[in-house]
């Protein structure tokens, strides 16, 4: 029986399969019968799984478009490898194949068990030459196309500070729901893994659109003195180099790896007076240019500095930040005016580390203060 | 869902006549998601779709009576219906179950989109439609049953909620999902729980059957004791009819587990319901399904919980339970009690037969089962 016949492939070894299944595809050439099916992704019967005969046509089978999915799943049954309930799909006979076609496409990761018994055919059917049946295992090709890529890391820079808080991981389609926290890691110059860096939120902190997944280094490794630094200690060594992993695993076109080198840690506050500014000139739409003499967060960098005038009226305008070169450019939305404005900085902007214009991030001793104070700085467009 | 009514019948010695249904018509029923599942005593499955605002009357022809006793197990149910897929058991949600009365049969909503769960506050109707109905058996025989030239009849829920409209604190879910949050056959209508259009979103909507185009709705009002506020905008999780001196009820339970009762001559009659809030379960749950069941000849409720354990409580405390939750309750607890009964992880509960509560059982090895619960074992 098929079915007998089906449960020795799912509990055979792999080998074991693989010479049970040369065993079916030499009985198969012999006795004419072979089973096909369509992995090609754009065509319009992909997923579909066929039995057709290699020289002449199948007797007429006109009788079987008659019978009920029972009578159908009598001699031609697809499954999942290791379970024995039959795949749900409508059966048909056309171009002198019998035809297969799933309820839902198939799943690339998954291999199929297709069996096929003659015998059984012949009984709905009595002009159907008894032959062996047929069991194959199948697996559909997977769409390269349709994979997804990491299409960057932020902080773009090579050289990051010990406590570096957050990595942000671009991805050029929206994601799937996975932990991603089993494809990511961090790998130091040997090659070892990194124990425990991250914050592992199974659900992962994603932006709406799934395409940018923000990867925290656990800050109770980067704060000095709290528990797992002081038991685990910190995550990077200054001087020493890492790499960021994403693995191909997640269903990637390829591998990422980001490579950085670790410099001393950076517990101040931001400083803008440390900020250079290149100014434009008036009547034109050049860019003012912001060296921040420090790797800003390139998410916040972009969303909470705002250039205004003397009255406050925000200039309509696009930043873009260069994680590489700690660079801010601002393109106005029309020409410059010569007059005074103001780089205004909104004091939750945070650098790499965490730090905001009001307070360092981790500094021994002395408790956070938020203060009204306001942080901007002038310049004159002339 | 659940087939309370037969009981309630039975119990209340109510005999109702089958009616036939003359708008039934043959044909493909247009159906956009199997969102809830319920029989009527005649065997006519009630299948409400929240996406397409309808709900469905489908005559399985599945009349042959069982006289089945015995408990029914599935050690694997994901895995078991994941082979007819096409996929394995981490892709396979359940979204709903219900056994038709007759024939003891199991009717299960389905979809492959288990792997989309990324939070504890998800259900399965938000994480995708339900596409497939599965037939199991009493003896466990699995098979699909196809919505095609089937004998059916249906009806449009007036308003319901709108396509577009996002909730609140669950990022990219739309509340339409929620149009339909649970159905009862009860007395010749069909009580739809869900969500509306209007102003105060809760409702109820009764639609008499065989359908005809006068369904009538009730927006809804309930004080939820755990967050201290009057409350509109969440709608019932599940409900069962119940009569409580002397009148008929619905006892409804909501998100966060505040169990209220309407009296149901109110509903559809009055534009707008308040409830009488009768206890607090406690917060952090979504009550996930309720049966009535009898013990020792008394009848109890059985209530699933998404967070708080499986839990008895007895009609005749919220019978006898005076006045009504108004005020901010502390430690989440309050008014009519429950007993806590062995069982965390069950999901769908659906009465079986004469001994045994069919439910849906999220095991510890994290299989999905389908098991049988002794009503003698359910003392509360």
């Amino acid at each position: 029986m098929v079915e007998a016949i089906g449960s020795k492939i799912f509990t055979t070894s792999k080998g074991g399969v693989l010479c049970l299944l040369c065993f079916f595809l030499s009985t198969r050439i012999a006795v004419g019968q072979t089973i096909s099916f369509d992995d090609e992704i754009d065509s319009p019967t992909y997923g579909e799984i066929f039995i057709q005969k290699l020289d002449s046509s199948f007797p007429d089978l006109s009788m079987l478009s008659q019978i009920g999915e029972k009578e159908w799943a009598s001699f031609f049954k697809v499954f999942v490898q290791g379970s024995s309930r039959p795949m749900l799909g409508t059966y048909s006979v056309q171009n002198s194949r019998i035809r297969f076609k799933p309820r839902f496409l198939p799943d690339p990761d998954i291999p199929y068990v297709v069996t096929f018994s003659p015998r059984m055919l012949n009984e709905l059917v009595p002009e159907f030459p008894i032959d062996q049946d047929l069991v194959e295992v199948i697996r559909f090709k997977k769409n390269n196309d349709a994979l997804n890529e990491v299409s960057h890391v932020f902080p773009a820079s090579d050289i990051l500070p010990a406590n570096v808080l957050r990595f942000y991981i671009h991805f050029l389609n929206p994601t799937d729901f996975q932990n991603p926290f089993k494809y990511i890691h961090i790998e130091n110059e040997n090659g070892e893994i990194i124990s425990e860096p991250f914050v592992e939120m199974e659900e992962g902190l994603w932006s709406a659109d799934r395409k940018r997944l923000t990867v925290l280094i656990h800050p109770g490794r980067i704060k000095r003195n709290v528990g797992p630094n002081m038991t685990i200690g910190e995550v990077f060594e200054v001087g020493k180099s890492y790499k960021l992993v994403v693995s191909q695993g997640w269903g990637l076109k390829a591998k990422y790896t980001k490579s950085f080198r670790i410099m001393e840690a950076v517990r101040a506050k931001i400083d803008i007076g440390k900020w250079r500014l290149t100014k434009p000139r008036s009547g034109t739409l050049q860019a003012l240019v912001v060296e921040t003499n420090r790797l800003l967060d390139k998410a916040l960098s972009e969303r909470m500095i705002s250039i205004q005038d003397v009255d406050g009226d925000v200039i309509d305008g696009k930043f873009e930040y260069s994680s590489l070169r700690s660079r801010l450019r601002f393109t106005p939305g029309k020409p410059w005016k010569s007059a005074l404005f103001y780089v205004y900085v909104d004091p939750r902007l945070e650098d790499v580390c965490g730090n905001t214009p009001q307070s360092a991030f981790d500094i021994e001793g002395e408790a956070f203060k938020r203060t009204p104070e306001k942080f901007r700085k002038e310049f004159k467009i002339k | 869902m659940i087939k309370k009514l037969l009981t309630i019948f039975l119990t209340l010695g109510i005999i109702s006549l089958a009616v036939a249904d003359p708008g039934m018509k043959k044909g493909t029923p247009d159906i956009k998601s199997i969102s809830k599942l319920a029989f009527n005593e005649d065997g006519i499955l009630f299948l409400g779709d929240s996406e397409g605002g309808n709900v469905f009357a489908i005559d399985l022809n599945d009349t042959e009576s069982s006289d089945f006793e015995e408990g029914l197990t599935v050690e694997d149910l994901e895995s078991e219906i994941a082979g007819m897929l096409g996929t394995t058991a981490a892709n396979v949600l359940i979204h709903d179950m219900a056994v038709n009365p007759i024939s003891r049969n199991a009717y299960l909503s389905v979809s492959r989109g288990r792997a989309k769960w990324t939070s504890r506050w998800q259900l399965p109707n938000e994480l995708s439609s339900a596409d497939v109905l599965i037939k199991v058996s009493p003896q466990g025989e699995f098979s699909e049953v196809k919505l095609e030239n089937v004998e059916f009849s249906s009806v449009s829920l007036p308003n319901p909620i709108g396509t577009d409209k996002e909730h609140q604190w669950k990022k990219g879910t739309r509340l339409r999902v929620d149009a339909i949050t649970d159905l009862i056959y009860s007395d010749g209508s069909i009580y739809v729980a869900g969500l509306s259009n209007e102003e105060f979103a809760a409702s109820m909507w009764i639609a008499p059957y065989p359908f005809k185009e006068d369904v009538r709705t009730s927006t809804l009002e309930i004080y939820h004791g755990a967050h201290g506020e009057y409350e509109t905008h969440a709608p019932i999780r599940t409900f069962l009819p119940y009569e409580l001196n002397s009148k008929n009820h619905i006892m409804a339970a909501y998100l966060c587990t505040p169990l209220v009762t309407f009296e149901t001559d109110k509903l559809g009659s009055q534009k707008h319901v308040k409830g009488r809030t009768v206890a607090e379960f406690g917060a952090g749950n979504y009550p996930l399904d309720m049966v009535l069941y009898q013990n020792n000849g008394k009848d109890y409720v059985l209530m699933s919980n998404s967070q708080l354990p499986l839990l008895i409580f007895d009609p005749a405390d919220v019978e006898s339970f005076e006045g009504e939750i108004t005020t901010e309750v502390e430690g989440y607890i309050a008014g009519v009690k429950y007993t806590p009964r062995s069982g965390s992880g069950v999901q769908e509960l659906e009465d079986f037969n004469d001994k045994f509560i069919l439910a849906t059982q999220r095991m510890p090895s994290g299989k999905l089962a389908l098991v049988s619960f002794p009503k003698a074992w359910l003392r509360p």
